[in-house]
């Protein structure tokens, strides 16, 4: 697979010609606009939430179980709060804040989901390219070490590091970059393995370049644009995986909304109020297919791009 | 045989022109092309990369993928229209009347089918044959591509055979049935010298046995030369010049085909008594064709009328077909270089000055893993790819060294020894005095700064993630050899060194041409002034015009700079162009060594008389004697015992005994002169008295 | 090829210890005090310091993997001095520990700090003894005993010192005299098949999971052989149909299936079956662990959700490599040597295009497993998914321990399985 950077402009011009040039990339595609269109409509309602939400979403102000209303757009939950509201602030865990732990209630900018994510590009990037790159026993230590991650089944991962260190969104950004770590690596390390017979990097070993230097500087730029694509298609996984955490009870500790633990509560009133479970269901649906249509498109308007 | 026209051609192209679609409209990448084929004719198809060549093949077979089509013309295959044909019919035509033979066998075979299969199937599908039936005639067949062992061959797969005999299997297959037109997309392009000239006397021989029709399309001249009756020439999409073999090659008539020749070294010629012209310019995108001539833009003997109108395929009085206005007025000899090509003077170098390199018995050997349970544990006997086998040479300071031999010889091992990319295994190599037999990790910044390198691959040469400028000045500010508030004005010196110029500083490798791209990794690799050069293969990826550029420039810089080169290549001419002093490698083993017109004249080392024998040249009128090795080059894993090569030398019966002594005992260094030596038993009056393998001189035209 | 299968066998068996060694330490050193939640908050830390030294947690975390590993009755015996063997006791039907003392299984009590004997008879009742001349002197001079208790442990009393110690029974915590000074817990180990005792439910976690291993075999086993046939069909059909309508149907719909998690999915169909259509049960209620074999149509919901999200996936899969297959050199070969199109796709293209699949599914095993749990935990299906969940949630480290190292050894043999599917399909391995 050649891996050529479509990020790069054809001339050399201004900057934001440059963020044109990778960006229209994506209206080539029908797919990808789709898919961004849908992630985009999250993004927006989560910056929103940050100063407006209809209600104060964990008020009990209204009747509880009721369907879609002038007052409640999409109805309330079993304890009589706002589903709309609910459902706007859950997405600012995810997609725009993290909680430190303490009682400070102090928050960093990116969600879980993204912190995740980055961890784990970071942490498999790293270890991808000393594998690929360097082979030999580096190759076999780590990707041994990486078996024994990915032999554990992602869901159980989760449960055991919840077991062992608790709740909180410090620990699920740790279980997302653990579990997220070795696909990216697997990835990383095979882009590494296809780069490094290229001519260049001979080159740069001919000039007595140090080893980080050639995995960083030659390799990693040049393995760019599938690990970016590889990211987003993870930032889906990672939302997946939180709302199966909170709908298992396990996922980001109140006081904000958690979409995974308002389809586990509202489903013990499934008979009575189906629209409480199925809001926060597409919810976590939309997000994700968006991403993946959005990584999808974008992947095969890049091979397109290599052709 | 060429007159033979009582019969309808077998194909007949009329003004067919192909297109594709693509975003924003259509692209047609062949335009106007005419030309006919008869039975046991073989009609070769030159052009460089992006011609239309393959195209056209494709469009005989229908098979121009989801967006291209036939868009004008029509194409007869023995009276019958081609075009528009679909489905059952189609189905029937190919691979029953209609066969294909590609480029790279490997990818062209299913790699999890056992090879009989594949063949069978299709004597079983168009023939309704037997299976036992089938298989057997598949067989024969490969017997008559003189395939060894071919019962044996037939429950292989892919894999298990050589690229050699992978292309015989799939010759034998185009041809089980018969099939009245056979097409060749450059069949050899993958192969060795040596059995590419065996593929290629094997076609010619299919030819005159099966009485086929062959559309045989190449970019090598001299393949062209060897295996055809007729030749067209493409450009740009379009055919401009159709003619016999003799023809073409004497008397080229238009302008690009006078440019092809003169780009192409001659096997004999050398950079001190000749001159290689490229062809200015490159070739035109397929959306961007100038309204008039195609060729017009590169053309030396442009005229008005050439700009604005296109000129038809027309017949001359000889016979020849030509699209140019002014063939008949052109007068080759008339013809000037342009200012850029500035003559060569003072070539001629001086073996016997300063070495800068001296390598004395290098060895490098590769541990090879074995698949037994003991060997996974560790415990089995260590075994060893010899890839390098006591080495020894030297190099004078502003000359260049040429290595030349098959793929698996060992020169590419051999420099990325002395670069320091591999460790060496025993052995000395001095490099200006200092000991280079550790790796590069080991060895002084200046040291390294000394030695550089430049690459094969133009597409991989480059970084695609920075700019021409930004790849040039890495190695001034790693060796620190530049101010850093210098670096762009030397890298913009280096930049018009190398005929790019400064608005070349902020481009990106993607929107540059192949030459472009190597002259950027040429001036990456000068970047530290380096005192030696090692080129590996720098110009056999590229297109012949181009390849003859990056080797005039090359010569310049050598001129300028006095650097010392190392060239590695497999196009026998190419080095002896190039090259003061020339290595033969043969299964690790440099099997002859001396100045470079000594190597290309007796004595020779059987080998070496067998890779010119199997060189094609580009001149239908030379004669070459007919050597052909037998057999594969073994494993380098388990050498033969002795000398390497007597397990192919078709010479060593000249010995008494059939040679006995070159299966047990290493051969001795014969000393022709001071400076060529022959590994070989024979002794010097023996190898004295062979004769010359090309006959015919071969004078500039 | 025996180096390839050699060298896939050695690193299972490093990835396996590996593993092991990482669930073990994450979840016992990484896990706060296990004794709060079984004896809950309001214990104090001598109950709970007496109740962890019962367990064995007072060991050292390296002396405790390994006993945890490959158990630590061997360890004992040189204790006690003989040989220690179990037998099942017929009220519980479950292994109790004895010493084999010439013949006659044996244990010890001490009562008023009198050390007694225990005998074991044929039908698993015992008779008690005083045991005389049995205390041993130590180098400080105080008199001990090493044996085996009436709950499983090898013991250490020490003669006129009996601890007092904090016992466990159904009615509470109870103080009691005459304790040992030092337990060791008497397990065989993981690799011999005995993980411990539940530290929920006090039962050893060999009995329970062998029948919620096999009801999940049977919903993975069910759902497997659904997804895989038609997932595999129906990627090849989009695959050769590349960029026509049926592929682009087959490929979104697809791609909606995988990027909906479990719980949505399940939830759906339950919506739609159970309170919709009411053709099936919306609350499945699993009266017991054999409740599937009884009641066939319990399984419904639960392989219908597994389905839709796994089917997507390996459709996508099969479709990317026989699209990629169909595009190469040798398919073009095929065609130009006029073969029918069927041919085409069955003899040269699909073994090819099954290559990258098979093993790609295998390895998403551990995924179906990841599915398992949750599909489980919405249908309340009583399997190993619905079980490491419930541990999980409780702390009962014995049963996440041995329950994550069933379902990571199933994802290392599929695995394994798909390594030498892939060999066997791929000659190029095969013959080298």
């Amino acid at each position: 697979m050649a891996v050529k950077t479509i990020l790069q402009p054809i001339s050399q011009p201004s900057r934001l010609q440059k963020m044109w040039q990778s960006t229209s990339i994506i209206f080539e595609s029908r797919v990808a606009t789709v898919g961004m269109a849908m992630v985009l409509f999250w993004v927006i309602l989560a910056f929103l939430s940050l100063f407006w939400t209809p209600y104060d979403p964990n008020a009990s102000d209204f009747l509880q179980n009721q369907g879609p209303s002038v007052q409640n757009w999409l109805g309330t939950d079993h304890l009589g709060r706002d589903i709309l509201s609910r459902l706007m602030q859950g997405t600012q865990v995810i997609l725009l804040k993290t909680r430190l732990p303490g009682d400070g209630g102090i928050s960093i900018p990116g969600g879980v989901a993204i912190w995740g994510v980055i961890g784990s590009l970071s942490l498999g990037a790293i270890l991808g390219l000393n594998a690929g790159y360097r082979g030999g026993w580096w190759d076999q230590v780590i990707m041994q070490v990486l078996d024994a991650l990915i032999a554990f089944p992602q869901i159980v991962l989760y449960l055991v590091v919840i077991a062992a260190l608790g709740q909180g969104d410090l620990v699920v950004i740790l279980a997302i970059t653990i579990t997220g770590a070795p696909g990216v690596a697997r990835l990383a390390r095979s882009l590494a393995m296809d780069i490094k017979t290229r001519d260049y990097i001979r080159a740069a070993e001919t000039r007595g370049e140090s080893v980080w230097y050639i995995m960083f500087w030659e390799i990693l730029p040049n393995a760019r644009g599938p690990l970016l694509v590889d990211g987003m298609l993870r930032v889906g996984y990672a939302i997946f995986a939180i709302g199966t955490l909170g709908f298992l009870g396990i996922g980001l500790p109140p006081p904000d909304p958690d979409w995974g633990n308002m389809v586990n509560e509202a489903r013990r009133n499934i008979f009575s109020n189906q629209l409480a479970v199925i809001w926060p269901a597409l919810a976590i649906s939309t997000l994700v297919i968006g991403l993946n249509l959005f990584a999808d498109g974008l992947r095969e308007e890049m091979t397109r791009y290599q052709k | 045989m060429t007159e033979l026209k009582k019969t309808p051609p077998v194909l007949k192209l009329e003004d067919v022109a192909v297109a594709y679609k693509v975003r924003g409209g259509e692209i047609e990448a062949v335009q106007h092309v005419s030309f006919e084929i008869n039975r046991g004719e073989t009609l070769g198809i030159v052009g460089e990369s992006g011609c239309g060549k393959s195209t056209l093949a494709w469009a005989v077979l229908n098979f121009l993928g989801n967006n291209g089509y036939v868009k004008r013309g029509s194409i007869k295959f023995q009276g019958q229209e081609l075009v528009g044909v679909t489905g059952e019919n189609l189905r029937r035509l190919r691979g029953d009347q209609i066969a294909m033979v590609y480029q790279d066998p490997m990818q062209a075979l299913n790699p999890s089918m056992r090879l009989g299969d594949q063949m069978s199937e299709v004597l079983t599908v168009h023939r309704g044959m037997k299976k036992t039936e089938a298989e057997q005639r598949c067989m024969e067949m490969l017997d008559r591509v003189y395939m060894p062992d071919a019962a044996n061959v037939m429950k292989r797969y892919p894999h298990q055979i050589s690229g050699g005999q992978q292309q015989r299997v799939v010759i034998a297959m185009a041809l089980l049935n018969d099939p009245a037109l056979l097409i060749m997309d450059e069949p050899t392009t993958a192969l060795d010298v040596t059995v590419e000239a065996a593929v290629l006397d094997l076609i010619a021989d299919l030819r005159r046995e099966f009485d086929t029709a062959i559309m045989y399309i190449t970019h090598n001249l001299g393949v062209v030369a060897r295996v055809s009756t007729r030749v067209a020439v493409m450009y740009a999409g379009e055919l401009v010049e159709r003619a016999t073999v003799e023809e073409i090659y004497k008397n080229p008539r238009h302008p690009y085909t006078q440019g092809l020749i003169r780009c192409v070294p001659k096997l004999g010629a050398d950079k001190a008594r000749s001159v290689l012209y490229p062809i200015r310019g490159r070739v035109p995108p397929p959306n961007n064709r100038p309204v008039g001539c195609v060729f017009s833009p590169r053309c030396a003997f442009i005229q008005e009328r050439c700009r604005d109108q296109r000129p038809q395929l027309r017949q001359l009085p000889d016979g020849s077909w030509v699209r140019c206005h002014f063939a008949e007025k052109i007068d080759p000899s008339s013809w000037t270089p342009y200012d850029e090509i500035k003559t060569p003077e003072n070539l001629q170098r001086d073996l016997a000055g300063e070495p800068i390199l001296e390598v004395k018995d290098l060895k490098k050997y590769y541990e090879v893993r074995g698949s037994s349970l003991k060997d996974v544990i560790g415990l089995g006997e260590k075994r060893y790819v010899k890839a390098v086998e006591n080495a020894s040479f030297q190099l004078t300071r502003g000359t260049t060294l040429g290595v030349v031999g098959e793929s698996g010889c060992g020169k590419s091992t051999l420099i990325k020894t002395i670069i320091g990319l591999e460790d060496t295994t025993s052995g000395e190599a001095h490099f200006l005095g200092f000991d280079i037999t550790n790796s590069i990790k080991d060895r002084d910044r200046s040291l390294i700064q000394e030695l550089q390198m430049v690459f094969q691959n133009p597409d991989s040469t480059m970084n695609p993630s920075y700019t021409v400028g930004q790849q040039i000045s890495r190695p001034m500010q790693h060796f620190k050899t530049v101010p850093k508030d210098q670096i762009r004005a030397e890298v913009i010196k280096l930049l018009d060194a190398m005929r790019l110029g400064a608005n070349y500083y902020n481009r990106l490798p993607r929107q540059l041409s192949g030459g472009e791209k190597q002259r950027v990794g040429i001036a990456r690799a000068l970047a530290s002034h380096p005192d030696l050069v090692l080129c590996d293969e720098p110009v056999s990826a590229l297109d012949v015009s181009v390849q003859a550029a990056i080797l005039n420039l090359l010569l310049e810089i050598q001129q300028e700079y006095n650097t010392t080169l190392v060239f590695i290549a497999h196009d026998l001419s190419v080095v002896r162009f190039f090259s003061d002093q020339v290595a033969v490698m043969y299964l690790g083993q440099v099997m002859e060594i001396g100045p470079a017109e000594d190597i290309y004249a007796p004595p020779y080392h059987p080998y070496s008389e067998a890779l010119l024998s199997a060189v094609p040249i580009p001149d239908p009128t030379v004669k070459q004697k007919y050597i052909r090795l037998e057999g594969s080059v073994p494993s380098a894993i388990n050498p033969p015992d002795g000398c390497r090569f007597h397990t192919r030398c078709p010479r060593r019966n000249l010995l008494p005994d059939g040679g006995k002594i070159c299966e047990t005992e290493i051969p001795p260094w014969r000393e022709i002169s001071a400076e060529h030596r022959i590994f070989c038993h024979l002794p010097i009056e023996i190898l004295r008295d062979f004769a010359p393998v090309v006959t015919q001189s071969t004078e500039e035209i | 090829m025996a180096r390839f299968i050699i060298r896939s066998i050695i690193s299972t068996i490093v990835t396996m210890f590996l593993v092991s060694a990482a669930l073990f330490f994450l979840i016992e050193v990484g896990s706060g005090d296990i004794t709060v939640k079984i004896l809950g908050v309001f214990s104090t830390p001598e109950q709970r310091a007496s109740y962890r030294a019962q367990l064995g947690l007072d060991a050292s975390a390296w002396q405790r993997y390994v006993d945890w590993l490959f158990g630590n009755d061997w360890r004992a015996e040189r204790k006690v001095g003989y040989p220690l063997v179990t037998a099942v006791n017929p009220q519980t039907g479950e292994a109790d520990w004895w010493a084999d003392v010439d013949g006659e299984l044996t244990r010890w009590q001490l009562d008023e700090g009198i050390l007694m004997t225990l005998i074991r008879h044929e039908d698993g009742s015992a008779t008690s003894h005083l045991s005389s001349g049995a205390w041993k002197t130590n180098t400080a001079g105080s008199e001990y005993f090493w044996g085996v208790d009436t709950k499983n442990n090898a013991v250490m009393w020490v003669r006129g010192e009996g601890a007092e110690v904090w016992a466990l029974t159904k009615a509470g915590l109870r103080k009691e005299g005459d304790g040992p000074k030092q337990y060791i817990p008497l397990r065989k180990g993981l690799l011999r098949g005995d993980p411990g005792i539940s530290l929920q439910y006090g039962r050893p976690v060999a009995v329970t999971l062998i029948a919620r291993i096999r009801n999940t075999l049977v919903l993975a086993g069910v759902a497997f052989a659904i997804i895989m046939p038609l997932a595999l069909f129906v990627g090849i059909l989009a695959g050769i149909n590349e960029g026509k309508p049926l592929d682009r149907i087959i490929s979104i719909t697809s791609l909606g299936f995988t990027a909906t998690p479990e719980f949505v999915t399940g939830i759906f169909l339950i919506l739609i079956f159970g309170i919709w259509l009411k053709v099936l049960p919306a609350v499945a209620i699993f009266t017991s662990a054999d409740a599937i074999f009884q009641d066939p149509k319990l399984l419904a919901l639960p392989v219908l959700t597994l389905t839709a999200v796994e089917l997507g996936y390996v459709a996508r899969m099969t479709r990317a490599s026989m699209v990629e297959v169909m595009d190469s050199a040798y398919i073009r070969t095929a065609i130009i040597k006029g073969m029918p199109k069927s041919r085409v796709v069955f003899r040269h293209a699909i073994r090819n295009a099954l290559m990258a699949p098979i093993t790609i599914i295998m390895l998403h095993v551990n995924w179906l497993i990841g599915g398992l749990v949750v599909v489980e935990v919405i249908f309340g299906y009583p399997g190993l998914g619905y079980y490491i969940y419930k541990s999980a949630i409780f702390g009962d480290f014995n049963a996440v321990e041995a329950a994550a190292m069933v379902t990571v050894a199933i994802a290392i043999i599929t695995r394994l399985l798909g390594d030498l599917a892939y060999t066997l399909l791929n000659p190029r391995i095969r013959y080298s």
